[in-house]
């Protein structure tokens, strides 16, 4: 038997469809694309309108205000990208971000020495709304959340290394000096959480398999970095966490 | 007297163990420092007897079982010593010293204004007269005696006292000039 082949006619007729089916599918992108583009400049305009209407919640309300920003990154616009840009200008969040900035590094520097520069995000928090309340006119104070907290030290970012936040345990830390705490570091401020302190004993028990090296070494280098203090009056010595001892430095900054 | 309320550090075990990475020992110097020198100024006292001192609940807390030890406190006050909030009386024996929790001259304009208020500029007053006085009474101190005579040392060199000097201490005549 003999197989048939495509006719000529055919051939070209299918090339013609195939041409046809790919003008249009890239119409259809492209009109498709058009329509996207469209859609987001709408919603973008809907979304200027929007924070303009709620300006004030905006800039009052932290819950409001973390709920507008994820708003406005779904659709990859970041308030914070530009100060002199448009969503700068008109809500002024750029000015909010970098101030709240400034303040962050002011109290984290001027705890470092004491907690060998960790401190506990709720703490920082604090600590930057008794400054807010001392230094602004009441007119001027905007509460402040961990999240705004937590965007304005992602502008510090540019600045170069040294801010950064940490999960340890179920405690967020902000972290403000230049260095890596390494994996056993932060086993044991991991551990730490728990009762305040830790022993060697404690470690020993807990994280199985560490050498006396290592316990010793981990140790020395939690108290040189200062985030550890010793209690030599303690038998066993324990070594607690400065900045894991609740209401430390309230009362010491009239 | 309302009792004197320490602040949260006063409750962290370790803050009674000396600390040995140098800027950790500075924190808590600071801290002690600043303590000593409230603690003192709340109950108006001048004179440290280290030793003594070691079992007031300023450096033992009995809550926590925790007590400072004489050498880390001798640190901590030579420390004072250097910054001019203390001063080791006598000197070079580290056993007592004075707190400053006013400074020498904070204290000669006190006591200028005070007299110079009261209209007693120009007239003459024993060392006895200020420190047991109404001066001191007007201002609410009971002034020490090696803290005064500082104070008026500053006056002298100020220009606003003279000093007469008497037969003892007691006796020494102060003049407050206008």
């Amino acid at each position: 038997m003999r197989r048939r082949g495509l006719g000529a006619l055919e051939l070209r007729k299918r090339q013609g469809e195939a041409v046809k089916y790919n003008e249009f599918s890239n119409d259809l992108a492209k009109s498709q694309a058009e329509q996207f583009k469209i859609q987001r400049e709408i919603f973008k305009t809907n979304l200027q309108e929007f924070a303009r209407k709620y300006l004030k919640d905006i800039r009052k309300d932290p819950q409001f205000r973390m709920h507008f920003q994820k708003m406005c990154s779904n659709i990859n616009v970041d308030p914070l990208a530009s100060n002199k840009g448009f969503w700068a200008e008109l809500l002024g969040v750029g000015n909010f971000y970098y101030e709240l900035g400034i303040q962050i590094i002011d109290v984290c520097l001027s705890t470092r020495v004491g907690n060998g520069g960790l401190l506990e995000l709720g703490e920082l928090k604090r600590r930057l709304e008794k400054m807010r309340n001392a230094s602004g006119s009441s007119a001027s104070i905007q509460e402040i959340s961990e999240d705004d907290i937590i965007r304005s030290i992602k502008t510090l970012k540019p600045l170069g290394n040294g801010f950064e936040i940490l999960q340890i345990g179920n405690r967020k830390m902000v972290r403000s000096v230049p260095r890596e705490l390494n994996i056993d570091q932060s086993s044991l401020l991991t551990l730490a959480q728990e009762r305040g302190y830790i022993t060697k004993e404690i470690v020993a028990s807990s994280l199985g398999g560490w050498s006396t090296e290592r316990i010793d070494n981990a140790i020395d280098n939690l108290l040189a970095d200062g985030l550890c203090w010793i209690d030599t009056q303690a038998n066993p010595h324990e070594y607690w966490v400065y900045s894991f001892f609740d209401g430390m430095d309230d009362e010491n900054d009239e | 007297m309302a009792s004197f309320k320490f602040p949260t550090i006063h409750k962290f075990p370790p803050f009674y163990s000396f600390q040995p990475t140098q800027s950790t020992w500075q924190h808590q110097v600071a801290h002690w420092s600043r303590i000593i020198l409230l603690y003192f100024r709340h109950y108006r006292l001048y004179r440290l007897e280290l030793s003594e001192s070691l079992n007031s609940e300023l450096f033992y807390n009995k809550t926590i079982k925790r007590r400072l030890n004489l050498e880390t406190l001798q640190a901590i006050i030579s420390e004072m010593v250097k910054e001019g909030t203390a001063e080791w009386d006598p000197p070079n024996k580290k056993i007592s010293a004075i707190i400053y929790w006013r400074k020498p001259e904070e204290w000669a304009t006190l006591i200028y204004n005070w007299v110079f208020d009261n209209g007693m500029t120009n007239s003459i007053l024993t060392l006895y007269e200020i420190a047991h006085g109404e001066i001191t009474e007007g201002l609410g101190i009971y002034a020490y005696q090696s803290v005064l005579l500082k104070a008026l040392d500053v006056l002298v060199k100020r220009g606003q006292a003279q000093v007469f000097q008497g037969t003892s201490a007691d006796d020494m005549g102060v003049k407050f000039l206008v």
